[in-house]
């Protein structure tokens, strides 16, 4: 049994030890890297083109510029709405659902009032095609592979993650992705925007939630389509 | 009867040895056997006994009942049975391993050991019921790394205190058991698991706690060398082979090659062993992972097979060296 000046001397070591790393890690964070983009409302990138739809944290739907220009809150659903679309220049729709089957609800753009809702019909959307037919999938490794035609395409890795993000969105020139990131400790969800190659990325949103966003691009259809 | 008593036996029928020449040899030869190898001499008090080991059943199945508990009827029970329920038997094992400290007997101190072991995973238990439950100082139970490094804290923090005042085997393998677990809630900080923020933090621990047991301030030494050793090790090991590749796979072979070194050099066979079993394991990983497409499966099986066989050999080399107390 050793002395007790040298057994203490042993937990002061160890228990310095022990809160060092502990401080070292949480307080300086050292060896933690950050995932998340450069953020595109502090830095904008006018290389990401168009406008996106997308909720915040309190189910409300913005409007912002891709690039990270500028955003406005449109209107608040008050609910999570499934799907969310582009009408047009003026105005935008989201679908909820309802026992008679799905309500698509159109918000006009510039006021945020709801216009109409009326029922649509049964909509399928098993998964988040790109307007060029590119489905993403999702390997174990944090990695997704783009897949157009039977044939991969792409690969996008997220590094500091061990599981990718998830996919929200197309850009209708099937040139960009949107992702919804959840950081740990309760931080809101991050949109992230990807180009293709993986070569561009930004964070445009630190408050977004929901499943899906909308994304257009002047001069070609929004998408995703609505429903008919 | 062993050979050695039935020649003295023999001598002294034949006339050769009187009786009490042959029973100084037998003195002479257990005296030199049990300098030799002192572990075969067991003091009085020492063998554990009928009440020790019942008293180890109590203590694990008394743990066992509360990972039972988890298992069976958690989702039944609110927030302070909960607590209570993990709280009471964690309270039990300190106030017992306290009450049998007093007792004096070896293998009352013995349970003493290992009732404050288990006490140590039943509070650290307590603390994450605690979290979860009340959600205490703004910690939310969805905060998974904050409330796993404040567990881990609390199991070093109660380990360390257990083992400066009891400072046996035990209480070194809880400690050495929570500080790994610490490495692991460091590692699990960031966004993602970071094994490699784990490994370093528990190589750091791992060599301190080393260089402590040979200043002779960790005790007892064969203990903490054995425990924090498969500590280093585990972490040397960790990130090469889960984070993808060299330059970090080095780690593990520098670790080996350093408990190798310092078995040798310090006399250790817990270092030693670990060291080989380190080196095996990187070996077989590495060439698995890096080279099993292009020398095929069977070939790097037979590589594998060789390493163990030439691991085996170097032990065997070693071990002889390590019981007379010398390097190889």
């Amino acid at each position: 049994m050793s002395r007790l000046p040298a057994r203490w001397f042993a937990v002061i070591v160890l228990g310095g030890l022990a809160s060092v790393l502990v401080a070292a890690v949480v307080l300086l964070r050292l060896g933690v890297t950050d995932p998340s983009p450069p953020s595109l409302t502090r830095d904008p990138n006018p290389a990401i083109p168009g406008d996106l739809l997308y909720l915040d944290s309190g189910s409300c739907l913005v409007l912002a510029r891709a690039s990270g220009e500028s955003s406005r809150s449109v209107h608040c659903t008050g609910l999570m709405p499934r799907r969310l679309f582009f009408l047009g220049q003026q105005e935008a729709g989201y679908l909820v659902s309802s026992i008679s089957g799905e309500t698509l609800v159109v918000v006009d753009l510039q006021s945020g009032a709801e216009v109409e809702r009326r029922t649509v019909g049964p909509s399928d959307f098993p998964e988040l095609l790109a307007p060029d037919g590119t489905r993403v999938f999702r390997r174990d490794d944090g990695r997704l592979d783009l897949i157009r035609d039977g044939a991969v395409t792409g690969t996008l890795s997220f590094p500091g993650l061990d599981w990718a993000p998830e996919h929200v969105g197309w850009s209708p020139d099937s040139q960009w992705l949107a992702f919804l990131y959840f950081p740990p400790r309760e931080r809101s969800a991050e949109l992230w925007l990807v180009s293709r190659d993986g070569a561009i990325r930004g964070t445009l949103a630190t408050n977004a939630t929901g499943s899906q966003v909308a994304w257009r691009i002047e001069g070609l259809p929004a998408w995703p389509a609505p429903p008919r | 009867m062993t050979e050695a008593e039935d020649a003295l036996r023999r001598w002294a029928e034949a006339g050769l040895i009187d009786a009490e020449t042959a029973e100084r040899i037998r003195q002479f030869e257990a005296a030199r056997r049990r300098e030799a190898r002192p572990g075969i001499a067991i003091p009085p008090g020492e063998r554990p006994g009928l009440v020790e080991v019942l008293l180890y059943l109590g203590i694990a199945v008394l743990s066992v009942g509360v990972f039972a508990l988890f298992a069976q009827g958690w989702s039944g029970l609110q927030s302070l049975p909960r607590l209570l329920a993990v709280g009471i038997p964690a309270a039990f094992a300190l106030l017992v391993g306290a009450l049998l400290r007093t007792l004096g007997e070896p293998g009352y101190r013995r349970g003493a050991q290992f009732s404050w072991a288990a006490a140590v995973a039943l509070a650290a238990g307590t603390v994450a019921v605690l979290l979860y439950e009340y959600e205490p100082l703004g910690i939310s139970r969805d905060d998974d790394q904050a409330a796993m490094l404040i567990v881990a804290g609390v199991a070093v923090a109660l380990a360390l205190l257990l083992w400066a005042l009891n400072p046996a085997t035990f209480q070194v393998i809880a400690l050495a058991g929570s500080l790994f677990f610490l490495g692991q809630a460091i590692g699990n900080w960031p966004e993602s698991f970071s094994a490699r923020l784990a490994a370093l933090s528990l190589v750091a621990i791992g060599t301190v706690a080393i260089l402590l047991a040979e200043l002779g301030a960790l005790s007892p030494r064969p203990a903490a060398r054995a425990a924090f050793a498969v500590v280093l090790a585990f972490g040397a090991y960790q990130p090469g082979f889960r984070d993808g590749g060299s330059p970090w796979e080095l780690l593990a072979f520098v670790a080996a090659a350093a408990l190798l070194g310092l078995g040798v050099y310090r006399a250790s066979f817990a270092f030693v062993l670990t060291g080989v079993a380190l080196l095996f394991i990187a070996l077989v990983r590495a060439i698995f992972q890096n080279f099993s497409d292009q020398v095929g499966a069977p070939v790097a099986l037979i590589i594998s097979g060789a390493l163990l066989i030439a691991a085996v050999l170097l032990l065997a080399r070693l071990v002889p060296a390590l019981r007379r107390g010398q390097p190889a």
